[in-house]
Order: structure tokens, then sequence, then C-alpha cells
């Protein structure tokens, strides 16, 4: 677990320099031990809790296992040992953060800093002050049109992961989404909005139910998996989550999860008559 | 959706094939496809960064 505050200090060795930190905590411990660990460990980069792989092209099968994506997309490294080199040299062709392919001349050099630490607001205010300059050149003014563009591209995807979130009842993703928007977009009337979608949520009685039903099925899925529980409790629990939660949509979505775990369980329980015979 | 949630995919699968082969040095990286963060970050699928380095990390505490 040494790992773990290293990992800590490449974050804070590349923050801003084009290095993105994922994790995913790979074993069937409950939340709440996760939750400590993470707090006495003081972790500071994302964690995934549950993830879809169906074809496992994620090999989880040995931990710690480590991936890095390079700049053009690929798998860049694999497997166990040491990845620093690789790092270090799949950074060094990072030059702009966020900006890769962005042709950036001197005088837009801040904007893509600010664009970078994820200051978009500012970026954009470089950016435009940049073009405006009487002797702008041709190159300044497209890099000043595509920092512009990746600000606006940014906020869009934002908005729209934040808007599709709430449509489908997935407030937690919303209400995140939102508090980005308004961190990195400050002082601006997209952050104004986002400030008052945060509110609406705050006061939105079924955003809470969601986001309590949410996590709450997330928790027990992970208590049942580290106990080792038959099915029978399965089962058991899933009905009683979904009768707590009836008024919530993740009532619906454990459905087939129960139906699919009750014929398991007759076909089981048909197979040990039959060998019982 | 959940893991879990497909617990009883999950007791079928055990034992199985891989369906593709685990992913090697020069493949491309297909997205990661979170459904619950512990914490939702900033950044929520690989795709949002492309361009920059991703280092992804498997890991428990045993």
């Amino acid at each position: 677990m040494r790992q773990l505050p290293h990992m800590n200090e490449l974050q804070e060795k590349y923050a801003g320099k084009g290095l993105h930190i994922f994790t995913i905590y790979a074993q069937n411990h409950p939340v709440e031990h996760i939750r400590s660990l993470v707090k006495d460990k003081g972790i500071k980069y994302p964690l995934a809790l549950s993830w879809q792989d169906e074809d496992q092209r994620w090999d989880m099968s040995s931990l710690p296992a480590v991936w890095i994506i390079g700049t053009d997309g690929k798998i860049a490294f694999t497997g166990k040992g040491s990845y620093e080199k690789v790092l270090e040299e799949q950074l060094a062709k990072v030059k702009y953060p966020g900006l890769g392919g962005v042709n950036v001349t001197p005088e837009l050099e801040s904007a893509a800093k600010a664009f970078a630490a994820r200051d978009y607001a500012q970026a954009l205010r470089l950016a435009e002050a940049a073009a405006e300059k009487s002797d702008a050149s041709d190159a300044t003014l497209a890099a000043a049109e595509a920092i512009s563009e990746r600000v606006a591209d940014r906020l869009k995807a934002l908005k729209n992961r934040a808007e599709v979130a709430e449509v489908e009842n997935a407030w937690r993703l919303a209400e995140a989404t939102w508090q980005v928007i308004e961190r990195r977009f400050a002082k601006t009337d997209e952050a104004a909005e986002a400030a008052a979608r945060l509110q609406k949520i705050k006061e939105n009685k079924k955003a809470q139910l969601e986001m309590e039903a949410e996590t709450a099925i997330h928790v027990l899925d992970r208590d049942l998996q580290f106990k080792e529980a038959a099915i029978e409790e399965w089962i058991d629990s899933y009905k009683k989550f979904a009768e707590k939660y009836k008024e919530s949509v993740w009532a619906e979505k454990v459905k087939p999860a129960i139906e699919r775990m009750e014929e398991d369980k007759k076909a089981a329980d048909e197979e040990k008559k039959k060998a019982q015979k | 959706m959940l893991r879990i949630a497909l617990l009883a995919a999950a007791l079928l699968m055990a034992g199985s094939a891989w369906a593709q082969s685990p992913l090697k040095t020069g493949d491309n990286a297909p997205d990661l496809n979170v459904s619950y963060w512990l914490d939702v970050p900033e950044f929520t699928s690989f795709s949002e960064v492309r361009g920059d380095v991703i280092l992804l990390k498997a890991w428990g505490s045993n």
C-alpha cells in the first residue's frame, strides 16, 4: 500500500502538466472501509467503485495493476514494474495540457496555462484579449480561436452531462458536474446558473432521495459481496431496498437483478433435488 | 447499472475464457465505463482528457 502516497506524489508533481490519474478499487470491501482508507491515506485522486468491463479488457486478476494511456490514446504501459520512465516520456509530449494539437503562440501562453489549470473563464478572457490586439498575427488569432473553442467545448460537455444526468435521475453526477461548472467558470453567468441549479437540487426532495438510494444500493452491494452472502440474503436485501426506496428509480433498476437471482436460486434448488434422488 | 446487479451473470461468467484478450501495449484504450465513483470527479471518462496522459491503477488493500 506504499503506492498510495506515491500516487498522491505523482498527482502533485504533475498537476497541471497533463497527467490524469484514475483508480479503481478492485476488491470486494465495504464502502465504509474504502472511505476510511481514503481518509487515512489522504487519497486525492478519483476512485471508481463500480464499473463495466464486459469484455474484461482491463486485466485485474493481479493487483495492483497499472496502465498508462499515452497522448495518442493507446496503451503505453501495462503490467507490473516501474512505469515512471514511460510516464515521463509521455508527459514530455504534452506541451499544453488539454490543448493537444493547438499551435499556441507566445501571446497565448498565459491563456494556455490558465486552460491547463482548468481556469476556463480566465483562459477565455486571456484568449479574447490576445485576439483583440490590433497587431495580432494570423497564428495568434488562430490559437485564440482554438482555445476559445476548447473552452466552449468543455462547457458544453459539462452542461450536457449535468442536464442528461438530471433527466436520468443520476443526481450525484448532476450535482458534482454543476459544482465543476461553478468552480471552473467562476465569476461568469455560467457559474451563476450552476449555483442556481445546485440550489434547486438541494431543495429537490426527489433528487435527495435518488442520491440516497444510489449510495445505499452500492453500499449494500459491497457489504453483501464482502461477507460472501448467500443468494437468499442477496434476494432478501435487494427486496428490502426496493421497498424502502420504492419512490426512487433504483427500485425499478434492481428488479431485473432480483428476478435473475430468483431464477438462479430456483435452478440451483432443482439441481439439488435431482442430485438427491 | 450495478456491478453486482449482474451477480447472476458474473456467476455464470466465473471461469469463462476471455471474451477479448486483455489490453496490451499499443492497443487503443477503450473508455472506462464507471457507474459509481466514491466521489464523482471532475473528469469522468478518458475521452474528456484525450491528448493528455492517463494513469489508471486498479488496487486493493489486502
